[in-house]
């Protein structure tokens, strides 16, 4: 890390935005960029700790999971499930095209 | 007996309820029915709840009155109300985590937690109000409208789960659950004036409840004292086979937690945790401070520990907190979980995906998106994601080597008293740093409660007081707990911005 004080680019914004799937209002735009900057520029404090050869740690019980017997069960009704989707028709899912037009 | 059983339901708690109910000195339906009613009065100015079920409600607490007719022996929790925060899963009623993007969802079943409850005899009254999929430090980031303390009802309820908070303290249900990421059960029981616990990580299934961060959630009790706190926990303690990070864990004390014998008790107090701290309130420093006094006095040792990563814990956990939240939160995008946006037959799927969260997500949690998928984003994964990881192992070691001096850490649960309702809600970095003191027990996954202590000298603001345990050690805790609340009153019991019950 340089010793310049960090700042979020709108370039960076726009591509982490577009990584997570969100559609930035642009008059929110300027107001996040100081807000991630600030959040970013506390975060890293943590390059000062030396972690050198330490094996990261992603969770309390460090992947020792106790997994029930694998034996299929009866889930929901197909009923109460299509209940909650915005649009569905003889028991499936509609959903907008996935290929662009003109592909 | 006529002591026990004196004045306005309300004012019992969980236990008093279930054996007033097991052994018919009074019904689950007027019980229930009580507390409906006190919610109809008083939670208009509170807002702590998101949806009451009233009719419901009122059936199940039919149904458990039936059931003691017919001579059947009720459970643990006979006729007990129960609140539900909102990120949680009760069959038939909505649940939004107050997200306008689950807007319109009824869950489709229970969670294992409410399930559990209702095997105990205990009836859902309704889901609670919260910050976004816990996502908050004051109940202000929901979309359906803030929370007010019930103490003063101008400032915030502390969060995520201020509604169950404010519930339990406005005596609008004697008990309710809530679920803890980096502090989300203990700030606002701190700040409400209640109790709350978050258990070790594992002794309580998860399953059916939304999740934020899914290696530091947890689901916990919340209650107007320890020994209520223990009694809800027995009944929510276990492992499920529906969620692969449950497990069984060493047993918990059957029968009412005992107080801790304070003679043979040794608190741990960080230096980190000591003295004024930037962005603390002295008066509640102080009020720890005299707290530890009395223990002292009472025979405890007091001891200090040094933990030195408790000073990083706040970067390393908004780290991994947000990281987690981004891909716990990608399913939300119109198609397969969350509200879809309008769509025309021209959009492309990935359109509707940013539409949909766009307008679903508030501000805050589309914050927390975009810092945690830049914190996993190729070229920078190893600098945060993969260092705060790193972090997280180094301080869980230096508390468990702390933790083997003593059997609890001790400090306040937050740094400040309720605040004002808007004070920080313009600046995102001075809300993350109020959850200084509990973020570490997640990071760790570590059992940690708060109880009321001494109240704020000058404001008379409820103070919580916060114990950490070591691994499954929420009997010690809760029993040291019980014995601090016997030592010293607390605040006044009813929050004084309500009208007592």
């Amino acid at each position: 890390m340089s010793d310049a004080p960090f700042s979020l680019t709108d370039a960076q914004l726009e591509h982490v935005a577009r990584l997570a799937r969100l559609q930035l209002d642009p008059a929110q735009i300027p107001q996040l960029q100081r807000d991630l900057t600030a959040i970013v520029t506390y975060f890293q404090e943590l390059q000062a700790i030396d972690t050198e050869g330490v094996l990261p740690m992603q969770h309390p019980l460090d992947g020792q999971w106790t997994l029930r017997a694998d034996q299929a069960s009866i889930g929901l009704p197909n009923a109460t499930v299509m209940a909650l989707a915005p649009v569905h028709d003889q028991g499936l899912f509609i959903v907008p095209r996935v290929v662009a037009h003109g592909g | 007996m006529a002591d026990e059983f004196s004045g306005a339901i309300t004012t019992w708690d969980a236990s008093t309820i279930a054996r007033a109910v097991g052994e018919g000195v009074c019904t689950a339906e007027a019980v229930t029915a009580a507390h409906l009613q006190r919610i109809a009065a008083i939670d208009p100015q509170v807002q702590a709840f998101i949806h009451v079920d009233t009719s419901r409600a009122l059936a199940a607490a039919q149904a458990i009155d039936a059931r003691r007719a017919r001579g059947e022996k009720l459970g643990p929790l006979a006729g007990v109300p129960v609140a539900v925060k909102d990120q949680i899963a009760v069959a038939g009623l909505p649940q939004t985590a107050a997200s306008k993007i689950l807007q319109g969802y009824i869950a489709p079943y229970d969670a294992t937690a409410v399930a559990l409850l209702r095997a105990a005899d205990a009836v859902v009254i309704g889901k609670t109000n919260q910050d976004e999929f816990g996502m908050g430090s004051s109940t202000e980031n929901s979309a359906w409208g803030p929370t007010h303390n019930p103490w003063d009802l101008q400032r915030i309820p502390g969060g995520s789960s201020g509604g169950s908070a404010a519930a339990v303290a406005a005596a609008l249900a004697p008990i309710a659950l809530g679920t803890d990421t980096g502090g989300s059960i203990r700030q606002p029981a701190a700040l409400c004036g209640v109790s709350g616990l978050k258990p070790t990580y594992g002794r309580v299934s998860r399953y059916g409840a939304i999740a934020f961060a899914s290696s530091l959630d947890q689901i916990g009790p919340m209650a107007r004292s320890p020994a209520e706190l223990a009694l809800v926990l027995q009944v929510l303690a276990g492992l499920d086979p529906r969620d692969a990070t449950s497990e069984q864990g060493p047993a918990l004390a059957s029968g009412p937690l005992i107080a801790a014998d304070l003679q043979g008790v040794r608190l741990g107090v960080p230096v980190q945790w000591r003295g004024v701290r930037e962005g603390q309130d002295p008066g509640v420093a102080a009020q720890v401070q005299a707290t530890l006094v009395q223990l002292a006095t009472a025979g405890a040792k007091i001891v200090e520990v040094d933990v030195p990563l408790l000073d990083a814990s706040v970067a390393c956990y908004y780290v991994v907190a947000t990281a987690e939240a981004s891909a716990n939160l990608a399913r939300y995008d119109g198609i397969r979980f969350g509200r879809r946006a309008a769509w025309t037959a021209q959009a492309t799927v990935d359109e509707l995906y940013a539409s949909s969260r766009a307008q679903g997500f508030g501000a805050e949690v589309q914050r927390r998106i975009l810092l945690g998928t830049y914190a996993l984003s190729s070229g920078y994964y190893d600098a945060f994601y993969k260092k705060a990881s790193q972090v997280r192992r180094l301080l869980t070691a230096q508390l468990h080597a702390a933790l083997a001096q003593c059997d609890a850490l001790v400090g306040p649960t937050s740094p400040q008293c309720a605040w004002p309702l808007g004070a920080r809600t313009q600046e995102p970095m001075a809300m993350y740093l109020m959850d200084i003191f509990t973020i570490s027990a997640n990071l760790a996954g570590l059992p940690a409660l708060s109880l009321p202590v001494l109240p704020h000298p000058t404001s008379g603001l409820p103070i919580g007081l916060q114990l950490l345990g070591a691994p499954w050690a929420e009997w010690r805790i809760l029993s040291i707990a019980k014995a601090i609340s016997d030592l010293q009153p607390g605040p006044q019991r009813w929050p004084t911005a309500v009208e007592a019950p």
